[in-house]
């Protein structure tokens, strides 16, 4: 029987020590050591929220200068591809870290009949390329402390150009 | 006073326009009475959580007939920008109960995508479906058809939005929604009627307090106009109330016809 405990309790630890796997939110992003930044500082990861949700006495999270400083910074840096006939939408989700820095970017790409698609390199990663050097990104404040939020832009691409952008 | 009770009226309507089903119109169909009473303990978690988006796949699985369920599951993908999970799920909703979510889908469209195509299309359909006043946006904001007005706006058919949004406004009964006059004020000045577009915004100022916006282009008309003194007047008032939050936002998404603060401290550089 005192032969058998050693060997219990290899099978205790061993179950013990599989991480059982976080149940996720719809629209969290968790870390991929294959693609994000391991430095990238997560101010409270429990605590993640989503741009649109905030309380009464929380300072609104967006860009410095708005939308439209956004917008003409996205606008100044971006090169349509020559002669691209690609339409559609590319959507990025990122998180927005405490202090205003971004990363963890995804992106989904779609046609205009909302149908899964790929986009040329030349588009959707320079978008990224864009999207991860913009250092106006507000955090989310209350009573002076910063939070982490997920933000999303989306880009509706006609002919490789970029006709609007959103949310 | 009046922009309150406006904002609580329309609130009612769009809660009351995709409220929560009530289950016991289920009462003789036990496995989808089930799936009701599943979906409203899913509501009452926190919206895409976990938990709830597990309740709401329980509910389909349960009763694959049940379109609010999807609806519902489907809208944290849409806020999320999730869109293609998301248009997966408001489809099979509109396949199943196309009066209920017709409205909705054809709203969101325009909303998050600005996808004026697939907005109008929806909401055509709607009309041609139904007999009774085809109602509001889920925000509340606006009558459906000034949302097709915008859409055609948008997409250079000016014409085909003035006077939807004219015949909108003179329907006998309609009470005007907290920012029509202020679109048909920008929709006039950009037509270059200046008169029109300053009654309407005159009467946006009467409806809603006075937002930054409405001063801004009240500015632009007397600019246009050669009145400095007044142009000096509203273009300081613009940048005042702006600055002071009297604007408008959206929780989720940019407004039609936005102005921007940067807007108007140009405008008012420019003179």
């Amino acid at each position: 029987m005192k032969k058998l405990i050693p060997i219990a309790l290899v099978i205790l630890s061993i179950i013990g020590c599989t991480e059982k796997p976080k149940q996720l939110n719809v629209g969290d992003i968790p870390f991929d050591p294959a693609r994000d930044n391991p430095n990238f500082e997560v101010c409270n990861e429990y605590l993640i929220k989503q741009y649109y949700v905030r309380y009464s006495s929380d300072n609104r999270p967006g860009y410095k200068g708005e939308k439209k400083a956004l917008v003409s910074e996205i606008l100044s840096q971006y090169t349509p591809p020559v002669n691209s006939n690609q339409n559609g939408f590319i959507t990025i989700r990122f998180l927005v870290n405490c202090h205003g820095e971004t990363d963890r970017f995804r992106v989904e790409s779609m046609d205009f009949d909302y149908n899964s698609i790929q986009f040329d390199k030349g588009i959707a990663q320079q978008l990224v390329s864009i999207i991860k050097e913009l250092k106006g990104w507000l955090p989310r404040t209350n009573k002076n402390k910063s939070y982490d939020y997920y933000q999303y832009l989306t880009f509706k691409i006609e002919q490789g150009q970029i006709i609007q952008i959103l949310p | 006073m009046r922009a309150l009770s406006l904002t609580c009226c329309f609130t009612l309507i769009s809660v009351v326009a995709l409220a929560p089903p009530n289950c016991e119109i289920w009462g003789q169909n036990e496995i989808c009475y089930e799936a009701c009473e599943l979906s409203m303990e899913a509501i009452h978690n926190p919206q895409g959580s976990y938990k709830s988006q597990v309740l709401f796949d329980e509910a389909i699985q349960k009763c694959p007939n049940f379109a609010y369920a999807y609806m519902e599951k489907g809208v944290p993908f849409l806020k999320r920008g999730q869109f293609i999970e998301w248009k997966k799920l408001i489809d099979k909703a509109v396949e199943l109960d196309p009066e209920q979510y017709l409205g909705y889908r054809g709203w969101c469209r325009l909303q998050f995508l600005r996808d004026y195509e697939g907005a109008i299309a929806d909401i055509e359909r709607l009309k041609a479906l139904v007999s009774y006043d085809i109602g509001f946006c889920q925000t509340g904001d606006y009558h459906l058809n000034f949302a097709l007005a915008f859409c055609h706006k948008e997409l250079g058919q000016v014409d085909k939005a003035k006077q939807l949004m004219l015949e909108q406004i003179a329907q006998e009964g309609y009470m005007p929604g907290l920012y029509d006059y202020y679109h048909l004020g920008v929709l006039f000045y950009e037509l270059g009627d200046l008169e029109s577009a300053e009654t309407y915004f005159n009467l946006q100022n009467q409806e809603n307090d006075g937002l930054g916006e409405t001063f801004y282009y009240l500015a632009l008309i007397h600019q246009q106009q050669g009145q400095v003194e007044k142009f000096k007047e509203y273009i300081e008032l613009a940048e005042s109330k702006y600055a002071n939050g009297y604007f408008r936002v959206d929780t989720y998404t940019e407004t039609f016809d936005k102005i921007y603060l940067e807007d108007i401290v140009l405008a008012r550089a420019s003179y």
